[in-house]
């Protein structure tokens, strides 16, 4: 069976997401502000406009820090 | 998304930019960007020995690693607060700063507070109302004091430290609400040296906390992810992410706020840049021998020797 979904981490939670949608989409239905993070996909950076595909292991890395 | 000098697939879309690029070219663009600015606000030449202030953070050894590509004459210091209780934060995040330099044979200078003034920083904090009410203002005042101290004693003719385009926005969003005039004069990208300080620059003053923390992980710099346990509930994190909700409603409001305050600093909206440099080089904290405008003990040396 083809998985049909995908996990993306954001603060230290995995949230199932449906696979075939642009990371945008999903990262805006889980509220998550994308100018303070990097979408790390299996290892690497991408791009925001990137499908989501089946099985992906998506990380949101935070980049904002401070005192 | 496609990059949008070579065509290939991009790995940042940087809509401030309206530029889009693949690793390859961000890692070329970004060093370009910060060359320009050392430049631009004269803040070293090729002969300067820099000392580089890091944390064993992204920002920082970023700043270090790409002052170092672009052959510049660098060593680091690292502080070490003693902020360890049950997160180890401040033993770990040394240890990157460490490996930094040992992986690129680059000297690195470790100062222990708890050893050097017989406290450490959380201990100072708890001991002060001013640092149980804000432990990062005593944090600032004691890095600001060692980092000069270290500069000064080692014949460092530059001070870089690694305070990107959030950072200042957030100070200036922060000083502005206060109409703090004095301290918004202080978010130039230079401040120069007088006597007993050190030319202090901002190489990122002008890059985005997301390109520093993206130059990081693809030049696959190990940084110390974690953040300092008494940032918790900070209000620089706090104006940092309002400017961020507008950043994403508004790109290039964050670049826009701050080249706006340089133009209004050159037309003389705020105090002269100088002014307050010129005011301490008159008198010394008779402990230390640093700058002060208090007329006897240093801010410093009064939070170290108070009981």
């Amino acid at each position: 069976m083809i998985e049909s979904t995908a996990t993306i981490k954001y603060r230290g939670k995995e949230h199932s997401v449906r696979a075939n949608l642009p990371v945008i989409k999903a990262v805006k239905m889980l509220k998550i502000p994308l100018n303070s993070h990097l979408i790390i996909r299996n290892g690497e950076l991408i791009t925001e406009d990137e499908l989501i595909l089946p099985g992906d292991r998506i990380e949101m890395l935070p980049v904002i820090s401070g005192g | 998304m496609r990059c949008r000098t070579c065509g290939s697939k991009a790995v940042i879309n940087m809509p401030q930019h309206r530029l889009a690029l693949c690793k390859t070219h961000f890692l070329e663009w970004l060093p370009v960007q910060t060359q320009r600015d050392i430049v631009k606000y004269k803040m070293f030449e090729n002969s300067d020995r820099i000392l580089v202030a890091v944390s064993g953070g992204k920002d920082s050894l970023a700043l270090w690693d790409l002052l170092w590509q672009l052959g510049y004459q660098t060593e680091g210091v690292y502080i070490n607060l003693g902020i360890d209780d049950g997160s180890s934060y401040s033993h770990r995040s040394g240890e990157f700063a460490q490996a930094f330099a040992g992986e690129r044979g680059l000297k690195l200078i470790t100062v222990d507070v708890g050893s050097e003034y017989r406290e450490t920083l959380p201990q100072m904090a708890e001991r002060t109302l001013r640092g149980r009410e804000k432990p990062c203002s005593v944090c600032g005042l004691v890095k600001r004091h060692i980092l000069n101290r270290v500069s000064v004693e080692g014949g460092y003719t530059v001070l870089a430290t690694a305070h990107n385009l959030d950072d200042e926005a957030a100070i200036l969003l922060a000083n502005t609400l206060d109409w703090s005039l004095q301290h918004l004069s202080r978010s130039q990208p230079v401040l120069l040296s007088a006597p007993g300080f050190t030319h202090k620059v901002k190489p990122f003053c002008r890059v985005y906390e997301r390109e520093s923390a993206a130059y990081s992980f693809l030049r696959g710099i190990a940084y110390m992810p974690d953040e300092c346990p008494h940032s918790t509930g900070s209000k620089q994190l706090y104006f940092k992410a309002y400017l961020n909700d507008w950043e994403e409603k508004m790109p290039g409001t964050k670049l826009r706020f701050y080249n706006n305050y340089l133009k209004a600093l050159d037309c003389g909206a705020f105090p002269a840049k100088q002014q307050s440099s010129e005011d301490l080089s008159e008198q010394r904290c008779p402990s230390c021998g640093q700058p002060t405008t208090t007329g006897g003990l240093c801010s410093f040396c009064l939070l170290i020797n108070k009981s």
